[in-house]
């Protein structure tokens, strides 16, 4: 059955201005207007204002939870707030049907010399509940935000957590239709966002639609059934977060959409032919050593994407590392790409795994590939780099893509075989090649 | 199931009449009562809450503003005039009168500003926000009041019976200084300069208000016909004979005054309403 729609947007548009002393005399010039009653084209920019939102569509349904994906600064909380009616659009319209709580900031109004309990009241009136309601909710929301013996202290003696259990717990408790969340299950340890994360999923059975920010990719993907990646006040897509993680990864470390697989089948047209970071998983490894340049060199020497099945290829990074390590793991695969929408599912093809020194400082790194007999297809090239007991990678992500083209038949077997044809394979450093 | 649907465009605010915009603004309210309380509770009580003395200080305020005028009495720098009972009394009176408008204008025109730490997290009324501001002041003028009252009746002054009509006389008071507040409140926001301007000209109509010199005995002429023109001799002024003297001198220009000033209070409220939510995104 199609779900109504509780969250409708179209064409919505919102501008700000940069200057804080042009953006004040707007303001002016504004309210100037509004109050004597004169007509004025908001749609249009003037000298020193942006489109901190721009042309924003979608249809948010009952139930759903729905992630808002995008770097800082690319207008995800000015969506929120013009969703919750705090912000007026500039262009377009948001339709809102239900009552909407809002979590853009957990404990809104917190007093800090006022006892939790106190705070339980204050926050939830604001939240728009009644005194009969609080009262009724209050053992859950104690219970909820783990607060304890701490209730009747004021908030200004909790650690930040517990700032935040209460506020979070207060704002679940609201019972809203709609629920705005505003990255605040950063916070909180790991068990309480688990907590966090069943009562959204408990609630959301119930009903109750979810629109989520995180920069926390592991929870879009886990609880969001669709997703709009925004960039810079741009509506870039919109799919599943499956669809949308690789492309967000992408856009944060390159900073630009430019030969990026949107889901298309084309390779991107890459000017500089270099292999980029499609996906990597946040905050796993420590970033220790960074990949700044992943290629693929044909028996010439010239960069590539595609080559036959019978070519030799070598594959060569530029790494900078700030540490050393003698023993270090190098495991690498090589990835065939189905429908290149689901990295879980790619076909591990074949795979490096072997011991590897690291210098400080930049070094080119080489693995001769030789002649790979890899069948036809799309590929991308996974790439983690072990501390030698494999427990934290100084540096992991997918890299891509590149493309295996079919070659003239041959009787004579070539490479070594997948999977894991370079099992004997060893990295080697540039200038050790050279010397 | 009930779901109530809202629509946001440019101008959603712009397309709500103008007794509309009233009625809403008087529905939030009623239904923000608990609301109200609780920021009350907040803003008022708490804001003692780290001072040894605590509630103490309301008391000392208005005990120190006398001293000092009758220090200033003593020492005959005045020269107030035949005001027909002692003059620290007048003035005590006279002042109190005059901090209840001017608190009333304050109040009013941080009804913005109070939201502060949520207006850009949480959705609701700010009109609610006014109507705390103003209870917050009540609370501190009332419990003045009572200290003022007693220390007349020291000086020897009883307070007129009509002083029972206070919530009804100050009503005019209200309405004229909540509708420059208001507006302030939203200018201020993105014009700090106004709300400057604005405060320094209340300093010099003080003195343009017979607040703390009788309004018989004017020798500048050119005073005389400012004192004659501005409302607050009226609405201030008034307020102060009917405690003091039981009778107001012109009864008639009071409620001309206060009809206008219930006027420019409607208007404010509509004007507040068409463009507060263009300047809170400014409020950070």
């Amino acid at each position: 059955m199609e779900q109504e729609t509780v969250i409708k947007i179209e064409n919505l548009s919102k501008k700000f201005c940069r200057s804080i002393r042009r953006s004040m005399a707007y303001g002016t010039a504004d309210i100037t207007r509004s109050m004597l009653g004169i007509p004025y084209d908001q749609g249009k920019l003037r000298k020193g204002e942006f489109w901190s939102l721009e042309d924003i569509n979608i249809d948010i349904k009952k139930g759903e939870t729905f992630g808002l994906v995008g770097a800082n600064g690319s207008g995800k909380s000015t969506l929120l707030r013009l969703i919750n009616g705090i912000f007026p659009p500039d262009k377009g319209s948001v339709t809102v049907k239900g009552r909407i709580g809002a979590l853009i900031a957990v404990g809104a109004g917190f007093h800090p010399h006022m006892t939790g309990r106190e705070n339980i009241h204050l926050n939830g009136t604001i939240l728009g509940m009644t005194k009969e309601e609080i009262d009724a909710r209050m053992d859950d929301i104690i219970k909820f935000a783990e607060i304890g013996e701490f209730l009747d202290s004021p908030v200004s003696t909790y650690s930040s957590g517990m700032y935040v259990r209460l506020g979070f717990a207060i704002a679940i408790h609201s019972e809203p239709d709609i629920v705005l969340v505003d990255e605040i299950l950063a916070v909180g340890d790991a068990k309480f966002q688990r907590k966090c994360l069943d009562k959204i999923r408990e609630m959301r059975e119930k009903g109750t639609t979810f629109i989520l920010v995180s920069h926390n990719m592991q929870n879009i993907e886990a609880m969001c059934s669709r997703a709009i990646l925004m960039d810079k006040g741009k509506q870039i897509m919109l799919g599943t977060p499956k669809e949308i993680i690789p492309v967000y990864e992408l856009l944060l470390q390159t900073g630009t959409l430019l030969g990026v697989d949107t889901g298309q089948k084309e390779l991107p047209e890459e000017e500089n032919q270099e292999l980029n970071l499609v996906f990597s998983y946040p905050d796993f490894g420590t970033d220790e050593v960074k990949v700044e340049h992943m290629r693929l060199l044909n028996e010439k020497g010239d960069k590539i994407l595609q080559f036959n099945s019978n070519d030799s290829v070598v594959l060569e990074l530029d790494i900078d590392s700030s540490i050393e390590a003698d023993n270090a793991v190098l495991y690498s695969t090589i990835n065939y790409i189905g429908d290149r929408k689901d990295m879980e599912k790619d076909l591990t093809a074949a795979g490096i795994q072997t011991r590897l020194v690291i210098k400080k400082g930049r070094s080119t790194l080489r693995l001769d590939l030789g002649r790979t007999g890899l069948t036809t297809g799309e590929y991308s090239v996974g790439l983690n780099i072990f501390d030698e007991t494999y427990s934290n990678p100084y540096s992991q992500g997918y890299y891509g893509y590149f493309r295996v083209l079919k070659d003239v038949p041959t009787m004579l077997r070539v490479g070594k075989g997948t999977p894991y044809i370079w099992l004997d394979a060893k990295p080697i450093y540039k200038d050790e090649d050279v010397q | 199931m009930k779901q109530d649907i809202t629509v946001y465009t440019p101008d959603y605010r712009e397309k709500l009449g103008f007794f509309n915009t009233i009625a809403l603004m008087v529905r939030n309210v009623l239904n923000s009562k608990g609301l109200i309380y609780q920021l009350f509770r907040r803003d008022f009580l708490m804001s003692y809450k780290k001072s040894f003395i605590g509630m103490a200080w309301i008391l000392i305020s208005p005990i120190i503003g006398i001293v000092s005028w009758v220090l200033f009495n003593a020492t005959g720098i005045l020269q107030p005039g035949n005001v027909g009972i002692p003059y620290p009394a007048f003035v005590l009176l006279s002042s109190s009168v005059w901090g209840l408008f001017m608190g009333i204008y304050s109040s009013a025109a941080g009804t913005l500003g109070a939201g502060g730490g949520f207006i850009m997290q949480v959705k609701y009324p700010h009109e609610v926000l006014l109507v705390k501001q103003i209870m917050q002041l009540l609370a501190g003028f009332f419990i003045s009041l009572a200290v003022n009252l007693t220390v007349l009746i020291l000086f020897g002054v009883a307070p007129d019976w009509k002083i029972i009509l206070l919530p009804i006389l100050v009503l005019p008071m209200f309405f004229l200084g909540a509708a420059m507040g208001l507006i302030i409140s939203v200018v201020s926001v993105v014009a700090g300069d106004i709300s400057s301007i604005f405060n320094t000209l209340l300093g010099f109509v003080f003195y343009a208000t017979p607040i703390i010199f009788s309004p018989f005995d004017i020798k500048s002429e050119a005073l005389r016909v400012i004192v004659e023109v501005n409302p607050l001799t009226y609405l201030v002024g008034g307020v102060r004979d009917i405690i003091i003297y039981g009778k107001m001198e012109r009864f008639d220009l009071f409620l001309v005054f206060s009809a206008v000033s219930f006027v420019l209070f409607l208007i404010s409220l509509r004007l507040f309403y068409l463009s507060e939510n263009k300047v809170i995104e400014k409020m950070i």
